[in-house]
Formats: structure tokens, sequence, C-alpha cells
């Protein structure tokens, strides 16, 4: 009995199990969707909506005790950060299109598809709108989609990101390498291409607080399309340099546009200078009058992937060689003498191991090495004699904004806040968390 | 010291008599092949993921060497060895060693196993059955994107005893192995690609046993 149940047994398995191999392979990946949005319906979307965890974020702006992150084309979360121990998620304001933003007192500006959107954040969380600047622009390109606007049938066409998971069969060799490899570049937690970083956030310094001399304007990065300067907000399209007159906070008024030539990307303001990056290099604008930018030099070695900040004449600049788009040879990070701004001139270089974001603050720079960690060097005996204090190699980091004290690191799964205040270790005191992306 | 002597050459001769009946330690060393069969590819659209428009969607045909639900035959090399003790004709427990190839992957899998003899009369040829069931490694030189998965095998076969220290076997199996392949993905438009495999074959061996 029990010898025929075993010879039934392994008949039985030899008839119904099939040899055929079973693969499968189950994919993630994004998926593009062409979306058109009435220009009507894109004039009553704004609202302000309940805190959210970010998903796919952007560019980083702080203003006194607010921190904004931009959920790219989606809106922006407002956190009350006046304890940066415990950042508060205070609220989403949906803001479909958004992509930068700039704040002048009480007042955000920030881009939404093809207007300009003016909202009252004295309370940001009954933030309200107050003007919209209708056709600022027509069409513009973030990360890794772009949008345009088609004046005949009055919609926005622009293209919907989503991620998706499929599964197939497969012939279980492993012959999947379906896509041209990018070399990616990492952006909290989240990948890009090189050129779609290029419009990317950036980075650091009070940029904003240094130039103003009317209102409190806030500190955005040095990859940021919009800055406020002298009560002037500029906005640096694909090619040109376009500029708002804010003395009237609630009512910008469209002033003078400049064409710059082909690929600019980010702006950034240094006392009386505006800093504009382009793909070829770095042109350096006069704004002592602020309604009529003068140009004063264009500077070949800098382009707009390397992230710069500026500090007592002197501006930092990071190269990374792995960008394919921007085509870096080197890794180094640069101190340019830019005190006379028509002539700028290289103070030293020094070789790093694959620098991204940087910031500086009084005697510190601090700078992103991705995986590799971040370095801290000391600036204390000058700009051609830097000299690293410290290196974390255990953590991620990309980007870094230091602000009073508080270091705010854009790192492996969200924004980490560390506390650089007291001597020389870092203390990690908050974490503002990504929602995973499956 | 001559009877302990004497019962040891009386003891090595009962035991060698056979592989399974007469000895303690069993080694049974086969190679082989495994016989299997993928009919790959659903053919999968790729409309779906970057549009036909975009410079890089990928061109039909290059997700798997295959047109779309052709079958092939897919015939490795298997060795293995395995090695037990002996408790009684009908039950061996022990341990299997060995090397698979699987296209362009390979695995060690270790199993624990059991051999033993179907009929209790021992005769010239003796049929036996065989049950194995580990975890399959993955092999020499393959990346760490490779991993190797849970292994078993369960087959029989026949043993022609030479009648002194040797025997031959002749055995086949059903045996399965599963492993997970993770391709490297550029973690922009492709942010993960994992292939789960569960390699159905069917295994025919000859070796020996001593």
């Amino acid at each position: 009995m029990k010898r025929s149940l075993l010879y039934f047994l392994l008949l039985g398995s030899v008839i119904n199990w099939s040899c055929q191999d079973r693969c499968q392979q189950t994919r993630t990946f994004r998926k593009f969707t062409s979306v058109k949005i009435p220009i009507a319906e894109l004039r009553t979307s704004f609202a302000v909506e309940a805190p959210r965890e970010p998903q796919e974020p952007g560019k980083i702006y702080v203003k006194d005790n607010y921190l904004f992150i931009n959920e790219i084309k989606q809106g922006v979360h407002v956190y009350d950060n006046s304890n940066p121990s415990a950042p508060r998620a205070m609220a989403f304001l949906k803001i479909p299109g958004n992509v930068d933003i700039a704040v002048l007192d009480n007042f955000l500006y920030a881009d939404t598809y093809t207007d300009l959107l003016v909202l009252d954040i004295t309370n940001p969380a009954t933030a309200r709108e107050v003007k919209r600047v209708e056709f600022a622009t027509r069409f513009g390109t973030f990360a890794r989609t772009s949008w345009s606007y088609n004046e005949t049938d009055q919609n926005i066409y622009t293209q919907k990101e989503e991620i998706l998971t499929e599964t197939a069969q497969t012939d279980c060799d492993g012959n999947l390498s379906l896509w041209p490899y990018f070399a990616p570049i990492w952006y909290f937690g989240r990948f890009y291409g090189a050129f779609e970083y290029g419009f990317m956030s950036g980075k650091s310094q009070s940029f904003g607080a240094v130039i103003n001399d009317g209102g409190s304007s806030g500190t955005g990065g040095s990859m940021a399309r919009f800055t406020i300067a002298k009560e002037h907000l500029y906005v640096v399209g694909s090619s040109e340099l376009q500029d708002y007159d804010l003395k009237n906070r609630a009512n910008p008024v469209k002033g003078s546009k400049i064409s710059l030539g082909f690929g600019i990307e980010t702006i950034f303001p240094y006392k009386n200078q505006l800093y504009i990056g382009s793909q070829t290099g770095m042109y350096i604008y006069d704004v002592t009058k602020p309604e009529a930018p003068e140009k004063l030099s264009f500077y070949q070695h800098v382009r707009a992937c390397d992230p710069v900040v500026v500090q007592n004449d002197v501006a930092y600049v990071t190269l990374r060689n792995n960008s394919s788009f921007c085509g870096g040879t080197q890794n180094v990070l640069d101190a340019i003498d830019v005190a006379d701004p028509r002539f700028p001139k290289i103070i030293k270089s020094y070789p790093m191991t694959g620098p991204y974001g940087l910031g500086v603050d009084g005697q510190r720079i601090f700078v992103c090495e991705g995986k590799n960690g971040l370095r801290i060097l000391d600036l204390s005996r000058g700009p051609s004699n830097i000299t690293q204090t410290q290196e974390f190699k255990n953590v991620d980091a990309f980007d870094v904004i230091p602000l009073n004290g508080t270091l705010m690191l854009v790192g492996q799964g969200g924004l980490l806040q560390y506390d650089y205040s007291g001597g020389k270790d870092l203390k990690l005191i908050s974490k503002i968390s990504v929602k995973p992306l499956f | 010291m001559k009877t302990i002597s004497f019962t040891l050459l009386i003891a090595v001769c009962l035991t060698t008599i056979n592989c399974f009946a007469q000895r303690k330690w069993v080694n049974i060393t086969e190679i082989g092949a495994q016989l299997g069969r993928i009919q790959a590819n659903s053919n999968p659209d790729y409309s779906n993921l970057l549009g036909s428009s975009s410079s890089f969607a990928p061109t039909p045909g290059r997700y798997t060497t295959l047109p779309p639900n052709y079958g092939v035959n897919r015939n490795n090399l298997s060795i293995q060895t395995f090695n037990g003790v002996q408790l009684k004709n009908s039950l061996t427990p022990g341990i299997t060693l060995g090397a698979d190839w699987y296209g362009n992957s390979q695995f060690f899998p270790v199993m624990a196993a059991l051999r033993g003899d179907i009929l209790k009369k021992q005769r010239r040829i003796s049929p036996y059955y065989s049950v194995d069931a580990g975890y399959g490694f993955r092999g020499f030189g393959y990346g760490s994107d490779l991993h190797g998965g849970l292994a078993w095998s369960a087959g029989g076969g026949l043993r022609i005893n030479t009648g002194n220290k040797t025997g031959l076997v002749i055995g086949v199996a059903y045996k399965q192995q599963n492993a997970v392949y993770n391709t490297p993905v550029d973690g922009i438009y492709t942010i993960s690609q994992r292939e789960t495999r569960v390699y159905n074959r069917l295994a025919l061996r000859m070796g020996i046993c001593f």
C-alpha cells in the first residue's frame, strides 16, 4: 500500500508539474500621460489643503520661521519651523504647475503654469489669492516634464507623471536592460537625469536678505528661477530675464524684459548683482537701478549645473565630473573672487570626491558629496587656504542650507535638520520624511 | 587486538555488499542534465511606458531574445553529490551538494536529503527514491543582483549493484529552483525591475555510489 502510494506520487509529480520555467518580472516605472488643463480651470484652482507628506519634493524656500517645500507641479508644503527640532506641517497650498516661489514680507509669489500667483500668507494656513498676473509665460520645462499653452483652444498641455507597476513573463535570463542607462542624479531620494537635474533645487545662503533694502524676503536656492532684490521680483525663463516691480506687494507690475540667449536656468542675487546661470556660463548683472538691469560680465567657467554660493565677495562653486549634460571634467570646489564683478577671477581649486550642493555660513563651508557624505571645511584662514575640519561619511548628503545654526540637509528619504551651533559635532534634531515611491 | 580487527573486517565486509544495504556511509555522485522549457514573453505593451514618440522608448523584442509565445528548450548541466548515513535500507538521510547551470545563471544547491530503497528485497537492480529540499546559492562570478532561493527535488532511480564496493545509479527527478534577479535600473524612468524565477526541470542523471 505504502509502496503504491509512493509510485503514484512520483508519477504524479512528473505528469502534473510541467518542466516549464516560470519567470516574471515586476517593473515599477514612471508613466507620463499627456493632459490638458483649460486655462479657466487653472485660474480657479488655488486652494489651501490639509498638510500631507511630500512625495516628489522640489525646491526649498525659507522665510523667517516658515519652511516651504515645493511639491513638483502640485503646490507648496508649508511648515512652521520656529522650533527646528519639531517642524510642524501647517498646510498644503495647491498651486497646479508650481515649481518656484519667492516671498517678500507677507506675500508669496508663485508660478502656476502661465500665471504668476500672489498669495497673502500673513497666516499661511489661511493663505488667500490676492492677485494673478496672467500670461507671465507661455511654456515651461521642469524636471522630467514640460508644458505649453495653446492660445487657439485656450488649454495648457502638460504631462501627468505617475508611478505604475506592471508584470510580464520573461525568459529567465535577465535580458532586461530595457532603458538607456542614464547617469542618475539623486535628489531627496529621487533620481533625475543630468538634464532634468539642471532644473532642480539648489542650496544655501541668505541671498535674499543680503540684497533687500526694502521689505524682508526669504532664502531660496542658488538654482532658483525666482529671486527678489530691491523690491523687484526677477524671474528667469529659458532665454530671458523678466522683472516685476513689487513696490505694491499685492500688485506686481510687469517691467522690463531682457533677452539673455539660450539655456538660462538659475538666478541668485548678491549685493547689487544678479548672478544668472546658463548652460554655457554665468552672467553677472548689475541691479543698482532695479528696473533696468545692466550686464557686467559673462564668466564661462561656471555652468548652471554647478551650485554657487557667495560670501564676502568670494563665490564658491562645486563642479562635478559625472554630470554628462553639463560636461564637467573635474570634481572640485572653486573659490572665485567676485569683488570686481566685471572681472571674476579664480582664487583656488580644491579637489573633492563628487560634490553636489554646498552652503557657507561664516567660517564654515558645507559640501555635500552625495552618497559619500558631507564635508565641513574651515574658512577662517581665507578662501586661498581652506582646510577640511570634519567629514561625515555616514550621511547621504545632496544639498544643504545653513541658516542661523541649523543645517537643513536634503538627505535620504527627507529633509534633515542638524544643529551646528555648538562646537564641531552636528546633531540631528529633526526629519521631515518623504513618502516612499512605492 | 586481533579480535577487534577481525570484528572490524567483518563489519566492513557486511557494510560494503551494496551501497544502501550494507554500508553505514553512503556517497552518490551524479552528473546529468536538467531538461526544461520556457515559453517567454507576453510581449509587453511598451506604449504604456514613455509613449511611442519618446526617444527613450525601447524597441519591442529587446525585452527578451524570443519572439512572442515562442517556446524553446533549456537543457543545462547538473552535478551533485549526496553524502548520508544509512539508518536502514529504506532510509538514508544526508546532505546533497550540487552545481546547477541555468541559462546565464548558476546555483549551488545545498539540500537536506533522503535516499532509500523502495523494495525490501535486495536485487542486482534495485529501485530507490530520492527527496531533497534546501537552498540554492548564487554561483561564483554572478553579481549581487542575482539572489538564490529555495530548491527542492523528488524522484527516484535504479541502482545497479556491481557486487563489490560500488554501484551505478541512473536517476530521474523533478527539480525546482527559485531565484530572484534585480535588474540594474536608472532609477529615473524605471524605478525597479525585479525578476522572480522558478526553474522547473526534469533532471536525468547518472553516477556512481560507494
